[in-house]
C-alpha cells in the first residue's frame, strides 16, 4: 500500500473529484435558487411595506396638518413637516393648498427645493430609488390641500447588503459541503483506491493471488467481494489457459517443423522434376492434366487450362495419336503405370520426341488419386539411335565390301599358285604367276595399310612425323603412287606448280603424299577411261592450296559434304568403281586435318567432273610468302650467310631437325645434346648465336646462358631460349638469365627469321653451301 | 393694449395717494370677514357637540354684530353641510332670537354685553367672539390678529361649560389656549 497517496491522488481526479464537484454544484445551485427566491420575495415585501409605510406617513401628516391647513397656520404646518426630519429617507415633505400652491415644505439636505406647484401625479416609485406619495388633506369633507412626500427608496443598499449576506451564506455552505464531502468520500474512495491498487498490481505483476482487504456490508463491500471473486475466476481461467496455450504452442511448433520439412522435401522433389526437359506432369483420377511444367508449356505453346482439357493430344504426331490415346485409356482403366514415347509438335513447328513416364498416385485407401510423372526430352537419344543405326548399316556395307575386296585378289593368286604347281609350266608362265601374286599381294597390303591408317586416325593414334620437305618431292611421290592406275585408264595428267623456287614445307611427307595420291587414285577411278586429271598447287593468304580436278562422274548436289565420311561411297558409283573400301576420302580428310588443314569437294553436277581441294595453313610453310613481289627475302635458303649457330637440345630429333633447317636457311648449324657439351662446343666455336632448350638433365638452359654471359666472348652472343613454357614469369626468368629472345615450342620459324633480320649482318652474304634436304 | 399716456399716469398716482388709506382699510375688513367666515365654518369640524334629544333638522349659526361675516358665512354654508346637516346663518338683531342655534358669532359690531349672552346660555352653543376680552367674557373661541393674520384663542373652561369638546388639532393651531 506504499503507493496509496499516488492512488488517492489519481482518484482525486476521478471519483472523488466528481463527487465533490457534484456536491458543490448542487449546493451552489440550491443556495442560488433559495437566495434568488428570497431576494425576490424580500424585495417585493420590502417594497410593499415601504409603500404602506410611506402611505401611512403621508396619511398621518395629512391628518396632523389638517388643522394647520384649515386655519392657515404656516408655523403649525412647518412644525408637522419638520417632524419628518427624524426619518432620513424623507427627501421632500411638502404641503400644497387646495389651489395646488406650495404652502409649506421641508427638504432634506442636498435635495432640490420642492416645486411651487403640486407636481403632476405619476407612479409612486420613480426611477427605482425615488418614491413619492400624495395625500389629500380633508376636514369635514372639505378639501384643504395635499401632502406631498418624496422618499429615498434605498433599494441598492438593501440589495448589496442582501448580496453580502448571501455570499457569506454561500461560502459557508460550500465550506460545509466540502467538509461533508471529504468525510463522505473517505468512506467511498478509500475502498475504491484499494481496489484500484490491487487491480494495478494484478495487471503489473500478473499475480492473480492478490485480494482486496476489507469487508463491509454496504455496496462497496459487495463490489470488493465481487472483485475478489472475479480474481478467483481469472486465476483459474489463466491457469487453464496457460497450460492449454503451452500445449498448443508445442503442437504448433511440431506442425511447423513438419510443414517446413515437407515444404523443403517438396521443393527438392519439384526441383528434381523441373530440372528435367520437359518437366513434370500431374493428372487427376480421370486423367485430366492438372499441372504441367513451364518447360512443357513453353515447348508446346499451350496454356495450363488447355493442358487440363487434353489439349496436348492435338499436338501429337498423327502416327502416334491413336496409339497414345489407346494406351492412356488402358492406363486409366487399369490404374497402371504410364510409359509412352511419342512426338509432340512444338511451337517451333518441329516434332519433338518425348518420353512421358509416370506412376499412379494412390489415396490412403488405395483408390486412385491421379498420375504423376515426367516428360523426358529424348530427341538426342533418338538422334543418337539414328546415327548408330546408320553407322551400323555402313559398317555392314563396309564389311561386305571388305570381304569382296579381300576376296577379289585371291582368285588370281590361287590361279597363279595352281599354275606354279603345274610341273609343265614354262618359266615364262611361272614368272607371270609370280608377278600376279606379287601384284595382288601388294594390292592387298595397300588395302590393309589404308584400313590400319583409318583405324589409327579414328582412335587418335596417328602421329605425324613432320620434316622439312619440298613441295615437288610430295607431288612426285603422290604421282608415282597413282601413276599405274592413271596410265592403266589412259587418263592425261597435268601438273601446275607455283612459279619460282620450290616451296619448303614442314609436313609429314609420307602422309601428305598419301593423301594426294588417294585423291589422284580416286580421280582416276571415277573418271571414264581417257579422262583428264589436273593437279594444281598454289599459295595465297590462306596458305597452301592443292587442287585435284577431273572430268569424271561428278557429284550429286549435297553429296559433297557426305563423301568424306567413313564407309561412304557415292551411290551409283559402283559401276565406275575400281573396287575399294570407301575409306579413301575419309583417310584423306583425317590426314589433312592432322596437318591442321581442310579438304573439300566441289562439283558442277553429275557427269560434270569434280574437284577436290586440300588447304594447308601457313604454319605448314617454312617461309611465309604471301606475295613474292613484296617479300623479296624469298626462301629460307637465301638468308643464312653462313654464320655459325649453336643449337642445344637434349631431344636429339628436335636438335637435329632445327639444325637441318638452319643449314637449309644458310647458317652453319652446330648441334649439342646437353648443357656441358654445349659449353665446350661454344668455347671452341665462339658462335654469334645460340638457341638453347631450357629443360636439360645436366645443365639447364638458364645455367648455360649465365655461364656463357660470364665469359668475355659470351657477352656479345645472341641467346635465344626455346622452351615449352611460355608464361610471363618464364619469359622474365629467361631475361634475368641473360637471354635476348624467348621462343616457345613448336618453333615459329618466321619469328626466328625476323629476329635474325634485326641483328645486323647476319644475312649479308649469299648462301655459300647448298642447303641439305632432310632425310 | 394701449399704454396710458403720461398725463393719465400722474392722475392715477395722485388718486392712489388720496384714496389709498380708506380703500385699503375697507378691503382689509372684507378679507378678514371672509377668513373669519371660513374659520367659523371649519371650527364645526374640530368641535364635538354633545348629543341632544330634540335633534334639530339643521345646523344654525347665529351671527351678532357683523353683517359681513354673516353674509360670507351664508355663502359658505349654502355650498356645504355641517355635521351632516344643512346649515344656515341667522343674523340676529337681539340675543333673544338665539333659540335653535348651535354656534354664535358675536362680532365687534355688537354693542351689548357678551358676558350676559354667554352666561345666559343654557344650551351647548359655541360662542365665538372677536374682542380682546372675548374669552374673559365667556366666549369659548376668540379671534384675534397676530402678524397681520387672523388667529384665534380657545378657552377650554368656557367650552366645557357649554359641554363642548375641542379637538387637539384645533388647540395646536390656536394662539393661546386657556385652561
Amino acid at each position: 500500500m506504499k503507493n496509496l497517496p499516488a492512488t488517492l491522488g489519481r482518484l482525486r481526479h476521478s471519483v472523488r473529484a466528481r463527487l465533490m464537484g457534484m456536491l458543490l454544484i448542487v449546493t451552489t445551485l440550491v443556495l442560488l435558487f433559495a437566495g434568488t427566491a428570497l431576494l425576490i420575495h424580500d424585495l417585493s415585501v420590502y417594497r410593499k411595506s415601504f409603500a404602506q409605510d410611506v402611505s401611512a406617513a403621508a396619511s398621518i401628516l395629512a391628518t396632523s396638518t389638517a388643522p394647520a391647513m384649515a386655519f392657515d397656520d404656516h408655523a403649525a404646518a412647518q412644525l408637522h413637516l419638520s417632524s419628518l426630519r427624524a426619518r432620513h429617507d424623507v427627501q421632500i415633505a411638502a404641503v400644497y393648498d387646495a389651489g395646488g400652491h406650495l404652502y409649506e415644505s421641508y427638504v432634506a439636505d442636498g435635495v432640490e427645493p420642492a416645486a411651487t406647484a403640486l407636481p403632476g401625479s405619476r407612479s409612486q416609485f420613480l426611477g427605482g430609488e425615488r418614491v413619492e406619495v400624495r395625500q389629500r388633506i380633508e376636514q369635514n369633507g372639505e378639501f384643504l390641500g395635499t401632502v406631498y412626500l418624496v422618499f429615498h427608496y434605498d433599494l441598492r443598499n438593501r440589495v448589496v447588503a442582501y448580496l453580502q449576506i448571501f455570499a457569506g451564506v454561500i461560502i459557508f455552505g460550500l465550506l460545509l459541503a466540502l467538509l461533508l464531502s471529504y468525510s463522505l468520500q473517505a468512506t467511498i474512495t478509500r475502498p475504491l483506491a484499494a481496489i484500484a491498487q490491487v487491480a494495478r498490481q494484478v495487471v503489473e505483476k500478473r499475480d492473480y493471488s492478490l485480494r482486496v482487504p476489507g469487508r463491509s456490508d454496504d455496496e462497496i463491500g459487495i463490489v470488493i467481494s465481487g472483485f475478489n471473486r472475479m480474481l478467483d475466476e481469472v486465476r483459474a481461467q489463466t491457469t487453464a489457459l496457460t497450460s492449454s496455450n503451452s500445449a498448443l504452442t508445442a503442437q504448433i511448433a511440431e506442425r511447423q517443423a513438419a510443414e517446413e520439412q515437407r515444404r523443403q522435401s517438396e521443393k527438392v522433389y519439384r526441383a528434381v522434376g523441373e530440372s528435367i526437359d520437359f518437366g513434370i506432369w500431374i493428372t487427376d483420377a480421370e486423367g485430366r492434366c492438372t499441372y504441367a511444367s513451364d518447360s512443357f508449356l513453353k515447348l508446346t505453346g499451350l496454356t495450363q487450362e488447355q493442358c487440363d482439357t487434353f489439349g496436348w493430344t492435338t499436338l501429337l504426331h498423327p502416327e502416334d495419336l491413336e496409339a497414345t490415346l489407346a494406351a492412356w485409356q488402358s492406363c486409366v482403366r487399369t490404374n497402371g503405370p504410364w510409359y509412352r514415347e511419342h512426338r509432340i509438335l512444338g511451337v517451333d513447328g518441329q516434332y519433338h520426341p518425348v518420353l512421358a513416364q509416370g506412376v499412379p498416385v494412390l489415396h490412403e485407401d488405395d483408390s486412385i488419386q491421379g498420375w504423376a510423372g515426367i516428360n523426358l526430352d529424348i530427341s538426342r537419344l533418338k538422334q543418337t539411335e539414328e546415327a548408330l543405326r546408320l553407322a551400323d548399316r555402313r559398317k555392314d556395307e563396309f564389311l561386305a565390301t571388305l570381304a569382296h575386296e579381300l576376296r577379289n585378289p585371291l582368285a588370281p593368286i590361287r590361279n597363279a599358285a595352281e599354275l606354279l604347281s603345274v610341273p609343265s609350266a614354262s618359266e615364262q608362265q611361272r614368272q607371270w604367276s609370280r608377278d600376279v601374286i606379287a601384284r595382288q599381294v601388294n594390292h592387298m597390303a595397300l588395302l590393309l595399310d589404308d584400313l590400319l591408317d583409318v583405324s589409327r586416325i579414328t582412335r587418335g593414334r596417328m602421329e605425324l612425323r613432320r620434316e622439312f620437305v619440298r613441295l615437288s618431292q610430295i607431288v612426285n611421290a603422290a604421282i608415282e603412287t597413282a601413276r599405274p592406275l592413271i596410265e592403266a585408264r589412259r587418263h592425261s595428267l597435268a601438273i601446275h606448280l607455283p612459279p619460282g623456287e620450290d616451296l619448303g614445307l614442314n609436313v609429314d611427307p609420307l602422309r601428305l603424299s598419301q593423301a594426294m595420291s588417294n585423291l589422284l587414285t580416286n580421280a582416276a577411278k571415277y573418271t571414264a577411261p581417257g579422262g583428264r586429271i589436273t593437279l594444281t598447287a598454289a599459295i595465297d593468304e590462306g596458305g597452301l592450296r592443292l587442287d585435284v580436278a577431273d572430268t569424271g562422274i561428278g557429284l550429286a548436289p549435297g553429296a559433297a559434304s557426305r563423301i568424306f565420311e567413313m564407309f561412304t561411297q557415292v551411290e551409283g558409283a559402283a559401276a565406275h568403281s575400281q573396287g575399294g573400301l570407301g575409306i579413301g576420302l575419309a583417310l584423306v580428310r583425317g590426314l589433312v586435318e592432322l596437318h591442321g588443314g581442310t579438304v573439300t569437294a566441289a562439283s558442277a553436277g553429275l557427269d560434270l567432273g569434280s574437284c577436290f581441294n586440300i588447304r594447308l595453313p601457313p604454319s605448314a610453310l617454312i617461309s611465309h610468302m604471301p606475295d613474292r613481289g613484296i617479300a623479296p627475302e624469298g626462301l629460307l635458303a637465301a638468308t643464312g650467310g653462313g654464320h655459325a649457330v649453336l643449337v642445344v637440345d637434349d631431344n636429339r630429333d628436335g636438335a637435329d631437325s632445327l639444325g637441318l633447317m638452319l643449314n637449309a636457311m644458310g647458317y652453319a648449324a652446330h648441334v649439342a645434346y646437353g648443357g656441358e657439351s654445349a659449353l665446350q662446343l661454344a668455347e671452341r666455336l665462339r658462335p654469334r648465336i645460340a638457341i638453347l632448350d631450357i629443360g636439360m638433365p645436366d645443365l639447364d638452359g638458364y645455367e648455360v646462358a649465365r655461364r656463357l654471359r660470364s665469359t668475355e666472348w659470351g657477352r656479345r652472343m645472341q641467346l635465344v631460349a626455346l622452351t615449352g613454357w611460355g608464361q610471363k614469369e618464364d619469359i622474365d626468368r629467361a631475361r634475368e638469365a641473360g637471354f635476348d629472345l624467348h621462343l616457345t615450342k613448336p618453333l615459329n620459324v618466321a619469328k626466328l627469321q625476323r629476329y635474325f633480320a634485326t641483328i645486323g649482318g647476319l644475312q649479308a652474304t649469299a648462301a655459300s653451301s647448298e642447303p641439305r634436304s632432310p632425310a | 393694449m394701449r399704454r396710458p399716456g403720461p398725463a393719465w399716469r400722474c392722475i392715477g398716482i395722485l388718486l392712489l395717494f388720496l384714496c389709498a388709506a380708506p380703500l385699503a382699510q375697507a378691503q382689509e375688513r372684507v378679507d378678514e370677514a371672509v377668513v373669519k367666515a371660513a374659520f367659523l365654518y371649519r371650527f364645526t369640524g374640530f368641535i364635538e357637540w354633545p348629543p341632544v334629544e330634540d335633534a334639530s333638522e339643521e345646523f344654525v349659526v347665529a351671527v351678532l354684530g357683523s353683517e359681513t361675516v354673516a353674509r360670507e358665512l351664508e355663502g359658505i354654508l349654502a355650498r356645504n353641510t355641517v355635521r351632516g346637516l344643512p346649515a344656515r346663518v341667522r343674523s340676529l338683531r337681539s340675543v333673544h332670537d338665539l333659540a335653535g342655534a348651535q354656534m354664535l358669532f358675536v362680532g365687534d359690531g355688537y354693542s351689548g354685553s357678551l358676558r350676559d349672552i354667554a352666561e345666559g346660555l343654557r344650551r351647548p352653543v359655541l360662542v365665538v367672539s372677536e374682542t380682546e376680552r372675548g374669552l374673559d367674557d365667556g366666549a369659548a373661541v376668540n379671534f384675534l390678529e397676530a402678524d397681520r393674520r387672523v388667529r384665534f384663542e380657545v378657552s377650554l373652561p368656557a367650552a366645557a361649560r357649554a359641554q363642548l369638546k375641542v379637538s387637539a388639532g384645533m388647540l395646536a393651531v390656536a394662539v393661546r389656549v386657556r385652561r
